[in-house]
């Protein structure tokens, strides 16, 4: 079957420093896989290349069959690409609800006299923007948030809100990077279920990274380690932890005893 | 009383046009943070093909002025396009100055084009008189300005809060980085902002010319003014643009009517520099976050 995801031998160097190297991700429908390694390994640089806000100096990124490399970050967006920071990321000075009806704009169109005009077809379509979006408040229990500025909201439903966001442009990928930043123990159960609980109710693969090793071998079918750029090693949670390359480079004593 | 009234009448006619040129420095510094210092001479590109379209084709005020706006927005556009896009993320001394050549070139290219004498738009409006009660009078054609200046401005605010194009503007201002991920074209977004800025600008230069002669340079005078009521109102705020610019103008007309029109700007500017000391990121304006 045709993979949803496939990078290849994909290269991006800052200056003399290569950030990724010949790197290779397969991401196939309905699958939650993770990439780990510690900081600096190249995971974020990932997610940007795929995301379009770097450009890869050599290598291909395709989706869905289609050649998506080089293309602008916004046009990547459309094809069904979503993402959440680890430094949340939100539209702080705007509601919680307006926050989410931004995902809708790539889907509407840019209707200028419809907008200044206020016709008809305009207020029904924001009408059901406003429906829509205060949907997908319900399911991560912002709801009754939402009139809210997003800079008010305490940590944890920020993350819930950038989620919602991310939903919100109904993406055939789902990009979460360190989705469990700054969580204690039960707010990471917490997470891991929502997680579980998206992956079943929404069409979508996810791709993940954290640090934080409950998250990713609970919810990852197929995990990546990557050190200085370069994938080091891919298998199931348990390979992964077990294999002495990455216990090594990454894991360390403890956590491996953990 | 009656010449309060009168003079109040005067000052919300200038407060209007710096308004109109004000809104553009606002919204363009509150989504790419740049001080567009070419915006007064958009401002006097506009006011100048308002008077082509008067003089040379005679069309008829409504046209004069949505053609005005349109042409000035395409060269907002263009402008954008041209000298700023590949500067989005160069220093910010870098789009200034850059800004301040836009101007430059554009007040040169005028005084080429046209010659540097001052000029007169025909009026395009009836002055007839009119009481409004014992001893107030004023023009139509001052009412009408007034009228379609504050019509402008109820539109570009509601088209600001309550569109989402408008809410993109207010995205692209609160975290540019984001939008794209949206699926939102920033560069669309900015092209859509310095069109309605120029655009309004136009509309600006046009009430001006209406009652005070045109020539290749207004835009400095008028557009520091309006900048600096952009600035009071708290830069970057579409109701703090607005405000300012009454404020800046109420001081201004008051200042000829009461004391001597050789202290209005000097009054002016002192006031001003008050305001700033007591709200110093503007009457309206939020201290920025620096992001990290």
């Amino acid at each position: 079957m045709e993979k949803l995801l496939k990078i290849k031998e994909v290269t991006k160097a800052f200056g003399g420093l290569k950030a990724v190297s010949k790197y290779n991700l397969e991401l196939g429908k309905g699958e939650i896989r993770g990439i780990i390694g510690p900081n600096g390994a190249g995971k974020t640089t990932v997610f940007n290349l795929i995301t379009g806000v770097y450009q890869p100096d050599s290598g291909q990124i395709h989706l869905d069959g289609e050649n998506i490399t080089g293309l602008q970050p916004d046009t990547i967006a459309r094809k069904g690409i979503a993402r959440t920071f680890q430094n949340i990321r939100l539209f702080g000075e705007m509601t919680v609800w307006d926050n989410v009806k931004m995902a809708f704009h790539a889907r509407t169109g840019y209707n200028f006299w419809g907008a200044l005009l206020h016709s008809a077809s305009f207020k029904k379509e924001e009408k059901r923007i406003g429906k829509e979006s205060l949907e997908f408040l319900d399911y991560l229990g912002l709801a009754e948030r939402r009139n809210e500025l997003a800079k008010n909201l305490p940590y944890g439903e920020q993350r819930r809100l950038e989620i919602a966001r991310a939903l919100a442009t109904k993406p055939k990928i789902l990009l979460l990077d360190e989705p469990a930043a700054g969580m204690n123990p039960k707010e990471v159960e917490d997470l891991i279920g929502l997680i579980q609980k998206i992956h079943n109710d929404f069409p979508l693969s996810i791709l993940l990274i954290d640090h934080q090793m409950p998250v990713v071998t609970e919810l990852c079918h197929i995990i990546q380690v990557i050190n200085f750029g370069q994938l080091i090693a891919e298998g199931t949670p348990s390979q992964v932890i077990n294999n002495p390359l990455v216990l090594q480079a990454y894991l360390g004593e403890e956590e491996a005893i953990a | 009383m009656e010449i309060i009234i009168q003079q109040l009448i005067n000052a919300v006619q200038l407060g209007a046009v710096y308004a109109l040129i004000a809104l553009g420095y606002s919204m363009v510094y509150g989504i790419i943070r740049l001080i567009n210092f070419a915006h007064g001479d958009i401002f006097m590109v506009g006011a100048f093909i308002g008077f082509l379209l008067a003089v040379k084709f005679k069309l008829p005020f409504v046209f004069i002025l949505l053609l005005t706006m349109f042409l000035t927005a395409l060269l907002g556009i263009a402008i954008e396009r041209i000298a700023y896009h590949k500067l989005r993320n160069a220093h910010r001394m870098s789009l200034v100055i850059t800004a301040l050549g836009v101007g430059t070139f554009l007040e040169n290219l005028v005084r080429l084009a046209v010659g540097p004498q001052t000029r007169q738009i025909p009026a395009q409006l009836s002055n007839n008189i009119l009481h409004l009660t014992n001893g107030i009078v004023v023009t139509e054609d001052k009412l009408l300005i007034i009228g379609i200046s504050i019509m402008l401005m109820i539109v570009l605010w509601l088209f600001v809060n309550k569109t989402l194009i408008g809410k993109a503007m207010r995205a692209v201002a609160d975290n540019i980085d984001v939008v794209p991920l949206m699926g939102i074209n920033v560069d669309m977004i900015v092209s859509v902002t310095f069109a309605i800025g120029s655009a309004l600008a136009a509309a600006g230069g046009i009430f001006f010319g209406q009652s005070y002669s045109i020539e290749p340079y207004m835009g400095i005078d008028l557009g520091w003014k309006a900048f600096i009521a952009a600035v009071v109102g708290g830069i970057g705020s579409i109701e703090g643009a607005v405000v300012g610019s009454f404020i800046l103008a109420g001081i201004e007309v008051f200042t000829v009517a009461y004391l001597s029109s050789n202290l209005k700007n000097g009054i002016a500017f002192a006031l001003l520099i008050i305001l700033l000391v007591i709200w110093p990121y503007g009457i309206m304006g939020k201290p920025s976050l620096k992001k990290v």
